[in-house]
């Protein structure tokens, strides 16, 4: 009987070895098999837009420039033209080619993996800007429609918004329209957004974004909110880099068209009204139009202070002027206006070409010791060169100072202005330019009004 | 009791027999083999580096298969071409001829990589990088200049790098012999290498032929590889000459070393294979490194 009983306890067991019960699988694919059909679906969809796509691109890590508009053709052979509103390592609008290819390494990936001038000039390190723009050139698909495909940066995470388009859209004419709207905008530093009478926030233009900020309220507090909002430069307006929300008002925006009439921005996001409106905040200086004139020009050569009367007309309205003298300038000065602050700077810059010797003249920053009776210059054209500071019209005199605007570093005791300088066809340094009639050392420069 | 064991056994091995179904094996991979099209880089590649050295040459550019802690930017295909061809001429031939084609079939990196820029730091830009005898990366690519291409620059920027990451597979494979690190054994400063108190001239007066030498003793033995193989001739005696002594019987101390250590170990004469390469560096000229079917 034991012997029966051990027989079935030791046979129990062996029993209970079953295969486990089917359990219904939740998809009817392997998740491999779904990556693969996403990367077929994505192949294909890309490649049926056949007047390919326009594409929001946003460099750098918070997208602190603002975005780019690109025209993407895919083929289905894995070949992408590519083409950009801004000069890359092409010209804007010259099409770069390379290869493209649907990848799964981190869900479905798109990636532009030969070779860009276009693509690859946003990602090109060097040794003076080891991460280049910060820009990617592999996308993480997020979520895509036949018309409109989302992904997001792989390496740097911004995003990447994709648009068919129709058979009648030509990407040239588009890139006119975007440069037009962009030479618009470019005459205005500062605006207040404002739903139906209420300021939602006021935004300074910084590159190709809104630096914005406003005052939220937050049961009894109030609390200063500052925010930035890349935007890109449409043949219309701007779209901004994904919607912005004000919580607190339940608004949220993201396209708006520019109004040259009425010189405003206005909303066109389904049920909105908000405006952009430009905007002067109390200590904004002094507006573009009230530049323009005649000015006393005050400057040490090298040591001794001069001055002459010098003219400034209007050159690009709203962004640039011309400053002139014969009697001291063989070239005039080109200032920038500074519209988000109602300034004017004076750069490093091009005067023209001097032929008697054939050589290109350039202005430059400049600082002469006048200890040494030597100086310094710095050639390269950029940012360069002097900055003004408005007087408030103290003493019932207009006055700008121009300093230098932070770029160059000077040594106390020196003065700081422009030099003149020769160069070669090549470029290469050759010395000063000697043969203009003022000198070609001007610095310590003091700008005073004399008409209205 | 033994009646019950057997009944057991047998009871067992019944249930052992008795398992879930199988599915059987799929009949076709999930995964899609890509297109090559005839007369395409890839073709080229696959039938001058896959097929005979079962290596993978890749210039598309993956960044999961780069150190993401660089920003870079993938090949131009046709400098890639180049750099394909100036190596299989310049390295993978150059064995062959020495050692017979099962030499790099065997002990070769598996992959090769080619990157248009170079990884940069603020201070530093490399020019490749190796995964443990793996794969080999090649930086700066796109910087070549097809039209002026020379033994100094190839040397400088694609084939000491490959003659050096090659020779550390070598002793990994094949320890040398603790006599060499004996040789200088107290001037080994790691990363201080790159310090500006290590100049090269330091380095050489110390018994090293590059500043990177000091880093640590395996270094040492495959740069005194690299650069003995791609320099010209009379190259190694101009380095003991600006050496002085002892630095100058210290290299030579070093240099008898890995001479004996490749022709015991891998029946490799150092200076056949040197031979063969400067041979190949003159004879670059007629190589034609644009058109895929020359």
């Amino acid at each position: 009987m034991k012997k029966r009983l051990y027989l079935a306890l030791m046979i129990l067991p062996l029993l209970c070895a079953r295969c486990v019960p089917v359990v219904e699988d939740v998809f009817d694919s392997s998740a491999a098999e779904r990556v693969t059909a996403k990367q077929r679906e994505l192949r294909a969809l890309l490649a049926s837009a056949e007047n390919g796509w326009l594409v929001d691109y946003y460099p750098d890590k918070q997208a602190a420039r603002g975005g780019y508009a690109m025209h993407v053709r895919f083929h289905a052979d894995g070949v992408a033209d590519v083409v950009c509103e801004r000069e890359t390592f092409l010209p804007a609008g010259e099409v770069a080619t390379s290869e493209y290819d649907i990848l799964s390494d981190q869900s479905v990936v798109l990636s532009f993996n030969t070779y860009n001038k276009v693509m690859h000039f946003f990602s090109e390190p060097s040794a003076s800007d080891v991460d280049g723009w910060a820009g990617d050139y592999e996308f993480i698909l997020r979520e895509s429609t036949s018309d409109k495909i989302e992904m997001v940066g792989k390496k740097w995470g911004r995003r990447l918004v994709m648009r068919r388009c129709d058979p009648a859209f030509d990407f040239q004419a588009y890139i006119d329209d975007v440069l037009a709207t962009a030479d618009l905008l470019s005459a205005f530093g500062m605006f207040a957004f404002q739903s139906n009478g209420e300021v939602l926030f006021t935004a300074t233009v910084v590159d190709r974004t809104f630096d914005v900020s406003y005052q939220e309220i937050n049961g009894t507090d109030t609390v200063e909110v500052t925010a930035k909002i890349p935007y890109i430069i449409t043949d219309k307006g701007v779209r901004f880099y994904e919607p912005f929300t004000r919580t607190d008002k339940g608004v949220t925006i993201e396209n708006f068209e520019w109004n040259n009439t009425d010189e405003k921005y206005v909303c066109v996001d389904p049920g909105k009204s908000v405006e952009g409106v430009i905007y002067f905040p109390a200590d904004y200086e002094l507006k573009y139009a009230e530049i323009p004139g005649k000015w006393i020009l005050e400057y040490r050569n090298p040591n001794a202070l001069q001055a002459d009367t010098v003219e400034i007309t209007q050159k690009k309205k709203n962004a640039t002027y011309t400053l002139s003298c014969p009697k001291i300038f063989m070239f005039p000065f080109e200032l920038t206006f500074v519209a988000s602050k109602g300034t004017i700077s004076l750069l490093t810059q091009a005067l023209g070409f001097y032929e008697p010797t054939e050589h290109n003249i350039r202005a430059t920053a400049y600082y002469y010791t006048p200890s040494t009776g030597g100086g310094n210059y710095y050639q390269d054209i950029g940012t360069r060169g002097l900055r003004g500071v408005w007087n408030h019209d103290e003493g019932g005199t207009r006055k700008i100072t121009l300093v230098n605007n932070g770029t160059t570093t000077a040594p106390v005791g020196t003065y700081f202005g422009l030099t003149l300088r020769t160069f070669d066809k090549a470029g290469t340094y050759v010395g000063t330019f000697t043969a203009n009639p003022g000198g070609y050392r001007f610095t310590e420069l003091v700008l005073t009004k004399i008409d209205d | 009791m033994k009646k019950i064991v057997v009944y057991f056994i047998a009871c067992a091995l019944a249930a052992s027999a008795w398992s879930c179904a199988e599915e059987g094996p799929r009949s076709k991979s999930i995964f899609e083999d890509p297109v090559m099209q005839p007369g395409s880089l890839d073709q080229w590649l696959l039938e001058n580096y896959t097929y005979p050295y079962n290596i993978q040459f890749m210039y598309k550019l993956r960044d999961i298969e780069t150190d993401r802690g660089y920003e870079m930017v993938p090949a131009i295909p046709d400098k890639a071409l180049a750099v394909a061809k100036i190596l299989k001429y310049m390295f993978y031939e150059a064995y062959d001829e020495v050692m017979g084609v099962d030499f790099m079939r065997s002990h070769s990196q598996r992959v090769i990589q080619v990157v248009g820029s170079g990884a940069y730091t603020t201070n530093t830009v490399k020019k490749g990088s190796a995964e443990s005898g793996m794969k080999i990366s090649l930086y700066l690519v796109n910087d070549l200049t097809i039209a002026r291409v020379n033994q100094e620059v190839l040397s400088e920027f694609y084939l000491k790098t490959m003659f050096h990451e090659f020779s550390h597979i070598l002793h990994q494979k094949r320890e040398f012999t603790t006599a060499f690190k004996q040789i200088t054994p107290s001037e080994y400063v790691n990363d201080e290498w790159m310090s500006d108190g290590n100049t090269l001239e330091i380095a050489l007066q110390k018994g090293f032929i590059s500043r990177y030498a000091r880093a640590e003793p395996h270094e040492d033995f495959v740069e005194i590889i690299a650069f003995y193989v791609v320099k010209p001739d009379g190259w190694w005696e101009e380095q003991k000459r600006l050496a002085g002594d002892p630095g100058a019987s210290l290299l030579d101390a070093k240099l008898d070393i890995v001479k004996s250590y490749l022709k015991e170990s891998w029946a490799l004469d150092l200076d056949v294979l040197h031979a063969v390469v400067q041979r190949r560096f003159s004879e670059l000229g007629e190589l034609n490194l644009e058109d895929l079917l020359k």
